[in-house]
């Protein structure tokens, strides 16, 4: 291929929207040396490793622990489980210094994410704590949330990030919880209302990491996208007790939400929107047009319309999604 | 200040104002409220028990009528060598009373309880309802008891509530609300 064909065919890659700018700048470089790419594939896949077996060794101290239990008094209790969650914190930190055993330490920061709230539920226990106003679980995960943030900035590992979202996301269900007890207000609906908020937390605090952790912000819009769809289908809820204006509002929410995938370029948060989009349409098909119409009748309706969802969402990846990869968030 | 950063911040501003948000409109309502109407309840089986009584399965219902508690009795045929359920000595209710303006308990007879004047209103005549609560116990979200279970009792009205305290621990089924006792 000489060049003049080979420019031609780039010119008209970009003008059906096939590549982007980065993706011919970034091959350039590539040619050039300037990008040296890390190998992620094998990377990834030691991480994985490390963290199944952080995974088997916290599963091996709950089972022991389990056999063990009526022969164990309460400080032993305490020892082996909270004392082995702050174990592992310490030893993942030594282990941090050398910079080729980072693998290792995410295993034992990995056991001590796991096994410490555990660790501190049984020294509630076992220590008979009891508070009518704060809970076990506002503790363990105050707790947790304030550890696992501060290890953020101490230890660089990108596990605390989630694990810190992970507890401040329960903590926020907890406090909520422990609040609510007794009062009118604790309703499914209050349920649905609070994981709703979360959901645009999600997406809020995703769009505030964009351009610094990408790949933690496209996990942040899709399990937001779940969430906040979730929450807002089932705020519409189900025949004869449905919410009207949640239900009817629910079909601006998702093409909203398609919108803002394309804006967000996040293909995960598209994919979910235009499947909550399809659950929505049986969803009225059982409702509304089944008895109307007839099952057979709806079902072929809402089967065209499922596929026109499906065509929808595969032509706006293309058009919108994959002729900017250079930005795209999974 | 970029658009990032702002998104960053009322991100993680919204669950703590959530927090608030639901704190201020429970704490400061249940400040001012004062329940005063003592109410009936019962542990056991609750408004049907069922006995056995003489070799035979004998249901006893409880409701209200014309604000008293009244008892109806129903024998149930049963096949001979059947272990009925449930078991012997298990069936009847224990009535107590709560006196809700120094929140304590006493076991009432049941002629006792008929006696009372009662109402079976979801309001209590000042205007309460009783609503429950988990206890202190589990870890979200595996509580020990479900969500709206009946380990803790509450008087609520409004948004406002205010913690109970009945004879509930030790038994295998939670208390029964029977009724207000009607002054």
């Amino acid at each position: 291929m000489n060049k003049e064909t080979l420019l031609t065919s780039i010119t008209e890659a970009s003008a059906a929207k096939k590549i982007s700018l980065e993706e011919v700048t970034h091959a350039f470089q590539q040619g050039v040396g300037e990008i040296k790419q890390p190998n992620k594939k094998s990377f990834s896949f030691v991480n994985i490793l490390y963290a199944i077996g952080g995974i088997i060794v916290f599963i091996g101290l709950i089972l022991f622990v389990h056999q063990q239990w009526n022969i164990l008094n309460s400080a032993t209790r305490v020892f082996v489980t909270l004392g082995s969650g702050i174990a592992a914190y310490i030893a993942g930190t030594l282990v941090l210094q050398r910079k080729s055993f980072s693998g290792v330490a995410l295993a034992f920061f990995l056991i001590f994410a796991l096994l410490t709230p555990l660790g501190i539920f049984i020294t509630l226990h076992e220590y008979r704590y009891y508070s009518d106003a704060i809970s076990y679980s506002d503790i363990i995960y105050a707790l947790m949330f304030l550890g696992t943030t501060a290890s953020i900035f101490t230890t660089k590992q990108s596990l605390f990030r989630i694990f810190s979202i992970i507890f401040g996301s329960f903590l926020y269900f907890s406090v909520t919880h422990s609040l609510l007890q007794g009062s009118v207000l604790n309703t499914v609906e209050m349920l649905e209302y609070r994981f709703l908020l979360l959901g645009i937390c999600y997406f809020l605090v995703g769009y505030g990491l964009h351009n610094r952790l990408r790949i933690l912000a496209g996990w942040l819009y899709a399990v937001g996208s779940i969430i906040f769809l979730g929450a807002s289908f089932a705020l519409g809820g189900f025949k004869p007790d449905v919410n009207q204006w949640w239900e009817i509002g629910f079909i601006g929410i998702c093409f909203g939400m398609i919108a803002l995938s394309v804006y967000l370029k996040s293909r995960s948060t598209l994919i979910i929107a235009s499947i909550y989009l399809m659950a929505y349409i049986l969803k009225l098909t059982a409702e509304y047009f089944s008895d109307a119409i007839g099952w057979p009748l709806s079902l072929i309706a809402a089967g065209f319309l499922l596929i026109a969802i499906a065509y929808g969402t595969y032509a706006m990846n293309r058009k919108y999604l994959l002729s900017g990869q250079g930005h795209l968030v999974e | 200040m970029k658009s990032s950063n702002i998104s960053l911040i009322i991100g993680l501003t919204i669950p703590v104002l959530m927090v608030i948000g639901i704190a201020l409109a429970i704490i400061i309502p249940s400040r001012s409220i004062n329940p005063q109407t003592d109410f009936i309840y019962a542990l056991g089986q609750y408004p049907t028990a069922v006995q056995i009584e003489t070799g035979q399965q004998v249901q006893h219902a409880y409701t209200i009528k014309n604000n008293t508690l009244i008892e109806s009795t129903l024998p149930i045929s049963q096949k001979p060598n059947t272990v009925p359920y449930p078991y012997e000595n298990s069936g009847i209710p224990r009535f107590y009373i709560h006196h809700t303006a120094t929140d304590t308990n006493n076991e009432l007879s049941f002629d006792d309880v008929k006696k009372l004047s009662l109402s079976d209103d979801i309001t209590s005549p000042d205007g309460f309802t009783m609503t429950y609560g988990t206890s202190s116990g589990g870890m979200f979200p595996f509580y020990f008891e479900g969500e709206g279970d009946r380990a803790t009792a509450y008087m609520s009205k409004g948004t406002g509530s205010k913690k109970i305290t009945v004879i509930a621990k030790g038994n295998t089924l939670p208390f029964s609300f029977v009724g207000w006792v009607i002054k």
